[in-house]
């Protein structure tokens, strides 16, 4: 197969879409985990902090130009917690980040006002009392302000605490996170599938030219060789009726020199006049038969 | 053989060469052949080698056709026979086959207004019809070769081969008598068609071949085996 299809180039092509679609799939989650994360500003360490946190729901999305950290209570179930997020603004590694000067805040919603809990440089961490009388439409809500900088660049946080793990029937972000992640893994691993069966209708289209080619090939053959067929059988006609005419020569010096009478000679005159009608008739077909070859 | 022996060229190319030389002065020779073979413009051009090339006296007595048809025939070789007449090189006779019996009182009368080295009868058969039974045939024949022979001219006389005769004569006769015959023959599965044989020519070591000939725009002209 690989020999075959190394001799092959558009079967390469296949079999190497094919074994790039688990590649594509792969590539489709990490473009799923950037779609939920797109607009966090932290990147993956946030949501590798937020894993370990089995029992939060939390969404991060910027709100008026500033980072905020958003969690939204599990629907229909009790939650009466005390949680403590601690935020972890971002190392600075680059210039533009360094130069967010000024004080930091941390501010929770409440469902209907925000409240600054506490205000740090670096690293900030706050006490938040969740209860299910608040924050079903508008969830709790954390952000970080500075009042200096429009966005907020955030290293990592975390929320802990002791609240209840969400019941199966309510969606949280992880299982909108994992539905979104599976959904968008399908779409591609399906784009992949969907690439590699274009790739590899365009390659057996490819291919069937190659092998229309192929026909055309032979049926050149062919007819070069019915070509060169033809050519040999009308020189082997050609010579059968010079070898008539010749004979039909001689017959008639010896007619001339009455060494045959002339009743063989009009007999033998008539069988090599069939011959050569015969001959010619045979010899015009072939030519008629090249001529048309030649008009293909 | 040949060396003592006076001969005049035929006029036909390639012919003279079969019959060492051409034909013996003083004889009787015969053309013969089936219908379309050839036979008049042979004659014809036998005369004008006579009367055109040699300066000769020439005598042809026609049988079948008319002076005019005659001139205008040899005219398509380029032979001009109303020239030679005019210059008393030629003499066409016309001589309706039922004057059969006034043939060769007519014959000595031309042959004495005029000098005459060779003469064309064309064509024999055509008296022959007009006579009784064989016998009267053969007898005129007799006379008219005795005559000729007497007047020493080189005589040339046609004769037609009935179809399917296998003969030389329409009769028989004038075969035995003639000192030549040269047979002209039609072969059409050849590629020449025509040909001749000279099948008889006394005091000549004449060709035993069959020699095929076509007609051109100069008249008769052998071909090589």
């Amino acid at each position: 197969m690989v020999f075959r299809s190394y001799r092959n180039p558009h079967l390469s092509i296949l079999i190497c879409c094919i074994l790039l679609m688990p590649v594509a799939g792969a590539l489709s989650e990490q473009l799923a985990l950037r779609q939920v994360n797109g607009d966090v500003q932290c990147g993956n360490t946030c949501i590798t902090s937020l894993k370990h946190q089995d029992n939060v729901t939390v969404a991060i999305t910027p709100t008026d130009g500033r980072l905020t950290i958003q969690w939204e209570d599990p629907v229909g179930n009790v939650i009466v917690n005390t949680l403590q997020l601690h935020i972890v603004l971002s190392p600075c590694k680059r210039p533009a980040v360094c130069t967010q000067t000024g004080s930091y805040r941390i501010q929770t919603w409440d469902g209907s006002q925000w409240h600054t809990v506490t205000t740090s440089a670096q690293s900030m961490t706050t006490n938040i009392t969740v209860t299910d009388d608040l924050g079903l439409d508008n969830g709790y809500k954390a952000r970080v302000i500075n009042e200096n900088a429009p966005v907020v660049t955030i290293d990592k946080f975390a929320l802990s605490g002791d609240f209840r793990r969400p019941t199966k029937d309510t969606e949280t972000f992880w299982d909108v996170y994992e539905n979104n992640r599976v959904f968008i893994h399908r779409i591609g691993i399906g784009m992949g599938a969907l690439f590699g069966i274009t790739l590899a209708i365009i390659l057996l289209r490819k291919i069937r030219l190659s092998r229309s080619q192929d026909t055309g090939n032979t049926q050149l053959s062919n007819t070069l060789q019915r070509h060169a067929q033809l050519k040999d059988e009308i020189e082997s006609v050609r010579r059968e009726l010079n070898s008539v005419e010749k004979a039909r020569q001689d017959l008639q010096k010896q007619y001339y020199r009455r060494e045959v009478d002339e009743n063989t000679f009009k007999d033998m005159m008539q069988k090599y006049e069939q011959d050569r009608k015969k001959l010619q008739h045979q010899l015009e077909e072939l030519r008629e038969e090249m001529r048309s070859m030649v008009v293909e | 053989m040949t060396d003592s022996i006076q001969r005049i060229p035929s006029g036909i190319p390639g012919l003279d060469d079969l019959i060492s030389g051409g034909f013996v002065n003083g004889t009787i020779n015969m053309v013969t052949g089936k219908t379309g073979t050839a036979k008049s413009t042979f004659c014809a051009q036998f005369i004008n080698e006579g009367a055109a090339q040699q300066q000769e006296g020439t005598l042809y007595i026609t049988s079948e056709e008319t002076r005019l048809s005659i001139l205008r025939q040899v005219n398509q070789f380029g032979w001009d026979f109303a020239s030679l007449e005019q210059q008393e090189l030629l003499q066409i006779l016309e001589v309706p086959p039922f004057e059969v019996k006034s043939v060769i009182g007519k014959i000595s009368e031309a042959l004495e207004s005029m000098q005459v080295n060779r003469l064309v009868i064309d064509s024999v058969s055509m008296f022959e019809v007009s006579l009784e039974d064989r016998h009267s045939i053969r007898k005129f024949l007799f006379t008219l070769f005795q005559r000729l022979r007497e007047l020493g001219v080189v005589a040339l006389i046609t004769s037609e081969i009935p179809e399917r005769s296998e003969g030389l004569s329409p009769y028989g006769a004038e075969e035995f008598m003639v000192d030549a015959i040269i047979k002209l023959q039609y072969q059409e599965l050849a590629d020449i068609q025509r040909n001749l044989v000279v099948r008889k020519m006394r005091m000549t070591d004449h060709s035993p071949n069959i020699h095929p000939f076509e007609i051109g725009s100069t008249g008769i002209q052998l071909k090589q085996i």
